[in-house]
């Protein structure tokens, strides 16, 4: 059995549904996220594994032991806040100690494992500090280190990292990681951002109107998307309305607005039925003049640049009429506003898409 | 314009206070004309003993009152504010919000014709305690409201029963507001007038009591006197308290 | 421990008390209200036959002294409120817009007075208003300058004003000012912007936002007001009598405790009265 294993948890407020019978298993030593814009039931999930949300039907198992009626402070699962929740009347080293102190260690190891936690996260100076007088990413090490200090099983993060700037969001990414892999304790992350999912996730559960759509490593999570929500919400996509005209083993063709369109197989797809094709921008190339290597191909003209710096995000009307993105690096030629160009994408770049 | 009206303002409520300081010092028998210097009034002040029992009787009525309010009002507050308890709140709120004619003739029917209790001291301080714990409930509510929810959560998650939670986070946090609210249960109280007079009786009198008959039947400096004190007092636990919780006395919560 | 023992444990003990010592009495005193007073004061036993009359309602209202005395009382009340919104405003107003320091040491000023004992702040107003007092000089001997009698400013409807809006300026002025600190800055240079001068400013902008503070301002100060009886007791002559004064006599002096009780239930229900209007939407604190 899996580390902890969500059955069908289900959590009601009144008519809304917060959490709608989610199902997934969590293995032990993975770093694993649940990814979802705000209010698809993520922080609720959460405090339901944590103790502080009821299940109205469906159960949790942690180490196969069914967590129902085992309040908060029994469960060897500790949560990182999202505003951190380090209690302002105590100094970095009381609150670290606090867990402890509250399983009525001894003093002496505590103080011993205080300070080692301390210098885990290189704020061993900061030992005495009040949580008003730290940084924000020394208050958000300081969490950490008081959510691991007793060796949790599990160790929740609520968008723990929502509040940094961008630079320390990145450092902090990458110290969390290193810490999960050190530590090899099972980390449950929530998030709203996709980046931050794709970047430290072992794998991901995307979760959307309290229902899990898609649970996946961040590859097969970005790279194929089950449905149209995932591949929405996760990167860039350019979608058009599509017609399948052929669903063979091999491939699919595809007519969308006025484009002959072949895309990889989908074993789902019946000829005939109607649904997206999408691709990533990524995927697109564009050049000048054909670019006749490519099954698709297509001509069409520059409706937009957003200049990035390193790349430039392309908006080309394609004959037909249909809007297709496109992500080229500005090493390369580039091109302006009312360009005639011409866009095209391998075979097996993008998907069809019928949910 | 503008400044000069607030400037009268000002005035307005400084001058009654600096009369009664300034007449204190003043060696006539007559709140008249500036005689010249004097501690003659303090010294009076301290050989009246049917002063000095009031003065005595009032502390006692305070701390016991504000003792018990301050326990209550804290209980009240962390209540009201942790699980929106509307009925308690009225009930806690609503003696602060009437006059206080009208809680010192319920309270006198209350004590004489249900519980048949003579009026005295007891009697006294339960009426205190009963106009007191809104306010130590308020000040509290406001240092729990501004207190982040995730700490008890955290606590509770890191191990802390409910109990534990509400000794190691709950209560150290919210002192500031418990002591600020004690202080002001004892300051309301040491100045009741309304509500003791009715609840007194004949035989108890506190230093408001005392006042108010001085008052009514002969006016002597010793007023100005006993009243300079008294401020003193007074100023010295409003300051306490509103470094303490300055959010919850200015009301801005 | 569950939550419902928990929540118990903390609000158990004040809900009994104020059970106890507000909600009881203050259902006794209804009762009381509609009770036979007893033969040397206080309430007749049920006991007699005699239960439960409107006897003292009818009294009240046959009677038109009890009801000039309800209708001066709200006057007084109301003219209060009035001084002291004028008194406060101004106040709060400079106050608000002062410099954080500067904004916090006025407040001080404005509690501080109020901080004192309440019978001396009335008390200090004999010393002021008395008849050897300087301002009592000054103003019969201005009056003396234009022919007119000689007046006494002491244990006057006039002295029994000036220190009911002594004794409740505070009021009107904190939640004046919790109100006015609120305000954006940024709306009065928009305002400036758009056109307005410093006078449609204030009428346009300023005031209109400001109403829910003079609601609850306003409320806070005529709710004790109406029930006031230590005022009018001390500096007020024997025609200065207000509700709570009759309510006094009535429990102390007359001993006429049913007559009472429905004098206090009266003044009860006028006060709800008063605080549903401040509480009513619009009339909320923002």
């Amino acid at each position: 059995m899996a580390l902890l294993e969500i059955r069908n948890a289900t959590r009601r407020f009144g008519r809304f549904a917060a959490i709608d019978g989610v199902s997934l298993s969590i293995e032990a030593g993975e770093f694993f996220t649940l990814l979802g814009p705000s209010g698809c039931g993520k922080t609720t999930l959460l405090r339901m594994i944590a103790g502080f949300e009821k299940l109205d039907s469906g159960q949790i198992f942690l180490d196969g032991r069914d967590l129902s009626g085992i309040p908060p402070e029994k469960r060897p699962v500790h949560t990182v806040f999202q505003s951190y929740a380090l209690f302002p009347h105590m100094t970095a080293f009381d609150n670290i100690a606090f867990p402890l102190r509250m399983a009525k260690r001894p003093e002496r190891e505590i103080g011993e494992r205080v300070l080692k936690a301390l210098g885990d996260v290189r704020l061993a100076e900061k030992s005495d500090a009040y949580p008003r007088n730290l940084s924000g990413g020394e208050q958000q090490r300081v969490a950490l280190a008081r959510g691991l200090i007793n060796r949790p099983r599990l160790l929740l993060l609520d968008e723990c990292l929502a509040a940094l700037d961008a630079k320390l969001r990145v450092e902090m990414q990458i110290e969390l990681i290193d810490l999960q892999k050190e530590l090899g304790i099972t980390f449950v992350f929530v998030t709203h951002a996709q980046d931050e999912a794709l970047a430290l996730s072992h794998r991901i559960a995307v979760l959307n109107r309290g229902r899990v759509e898609q649970v996946g490593e961040p590859s097969s999570v970005y790279g194929s998307p089950r449905n149209r929500f995932v591949a929405d919400f996760i990167g860039h996509i350019s979608q058009i309305e599509a017609v399948v005209r052929e669903s063979a083993p091999r491939h699919l063709r595809l007519e969308a607005q006025g484009l002959e369109i072949t895309a990889p197989p989908m074993k789902s797809a019946v000829a005939g039925e109607k649904g997206i094709f999408a691709i990533r921008p990524e995927q697109v190339r564009m050049g000048l003049d054909d670019i006749t290597d490519l099954r698709n191909h297509y001509r069409g003209t520059v409706e937009s640049v957003l200049y990035r710096g390193d790349v430039s995000l392309y908006k080309v009307r394609l004959e037909g009429g249909a809007l297709m993105e496109a992500l080229l690096p500005n090493t390369g030629r580039t091109f302006g506003v009312n360009d005639e160009v011409c866009v095209g994408w391998r075979h097996d770049a993008g998907m069809y898409l019928n949910e | 314009m503008h400044r000069l009206w607030v400037l009268g303002v000002f005035i307005f409520l400084y001058l009654p206070l600096v009369v009664v300081i300034v007449y204190s010092f003043n060696d006539s028998r007559l709140n008249a004309e500036w005689v010249g210097f004097t501690l003659g009034w303090y010294r009076v002040l301290f050989r009246d003993d049917e002063m000095l029992k009031a003065a005595g009787n009032s502390l006692a009525v305070a701390f016991a009152s504000s003792l018990i309010a301050t326990v209550l009002g804290t209980l009240a507050g962390i209540a009201i504010q942790r699980y929106r308890l509307k009925f308690l709140n009225f009930l806690v709120m609503a003696p602060v919000a009437m006059p206080e004619v009208l809680a010192g003739v319920s309270l006198l029917l209350f004590f004489i014709q249900l519980m048949d209790m003579d009026l005295g001291m007891l009697t006294v301080v339960l009426a205190h305690v009963a106009f007191s714990v809104g306010f130590v409930a308020v000040v509290v509510r406001v240092s729990v409201a501004s207190l982040d929810r995730s700490l008890f959560d955290a606590a509770r998650d890191l191990g802390a029963s409910p109990l534990a939670v509400f000794r190691h986070v709950t209560l150290p946090l919210v002192m500031p507001g418990i002591i600020a609210g004690f202080l002001m249960a004892f300051t309301l109280s040491i100045d009741d007038f309304v509500i003791t007079f009715f609840t007194a009786g004949v035989g108890f009198q506190t230093l408001p009591l005392r006042i108010y008959s001085m008052i009514k039947i002969s006016v002597t400096p010793e007023v100005n006197a006993v009243s300079t004190l008294l401020m003193i007092l007074t100023l010295v636990l409003t300051l306490v308290a509103m470094r303490l919780a300055p959010e919850a006395i200015k009301g801005e919560a | 421990m569950n939550e419902r023992l928990e929540k118990w444990l903390l609000a158990g003990a004040p809900t009994l008390f104020m059970l106890a010592l507000f909600a009881v009495p203050s259902a006794i005193m209804l009762l009381a209200s509609f009770r036979y007073p007893g033969e040397y004061g206080g309430l007749a036993p049920m006991s007699e036959g005699r239960g439960l009359t409107l006897e003292t309602y009818r009294f009240f209202f046959s009677d038109f002294i009890y009801i000039r005395v309800f209708i001066k009382s709200i006057i007084m009340a109301s003219l209060t409120t009035a001084f002291c919104l004028l008194l406060a405003y101004p106040l709060a107003l400079l106050m608000s817009r002062s410099p954080q320091r500067r904004r916090n040491a006025m407040l001080l000023l404005v509690i501080l007075p109020f901080a004192s004992n309440f019978l001396i702040r009335v008390y200090a107003w004999m010393l002021l208003l008395g008849p050897q007092s300087a301002l009592n000089r000054i103003v019969n001997a201005l009056l003396g300058l234009f022919g007119f009698a000689h007046v006494q400013l002491l244990f006057s409807p006039f002295a029994v004003l000036v220190a009911m809006v002594y004794a409740h300026l505070p009021f009107m002025v904190l939640p004046l000012y919790a109100n006015l600190v609120r305000h954006d800055p940024l709306l009065l240079d928009a305002a400036q912007d758009l056109g307005a001068n410093s006078w449609q400013r204030f009428w346009r902008v300023t005031f209109p936002l400001s109403l829910p503070g003079v609601y609850s301002g306003s409320a806070l100060v005529f709710i004790p007001a109406l029930g006031m009886f230590v005022i009018p007791e001390i500096l007020g002559g024997t025609r200065d009598m207000l509700i709570g004064n009759l309510i006094k006599e009535q429990f102390l002096v007359a001993r006429d405790w049913p007559f009472g009780s429905a004098l206090a239930v009266l003044l009860t229900l006028s006060v709800m009265l008063i605080a549903w209007l401040a509480g009513r939407p619009g009339g909320r604190h923002a």
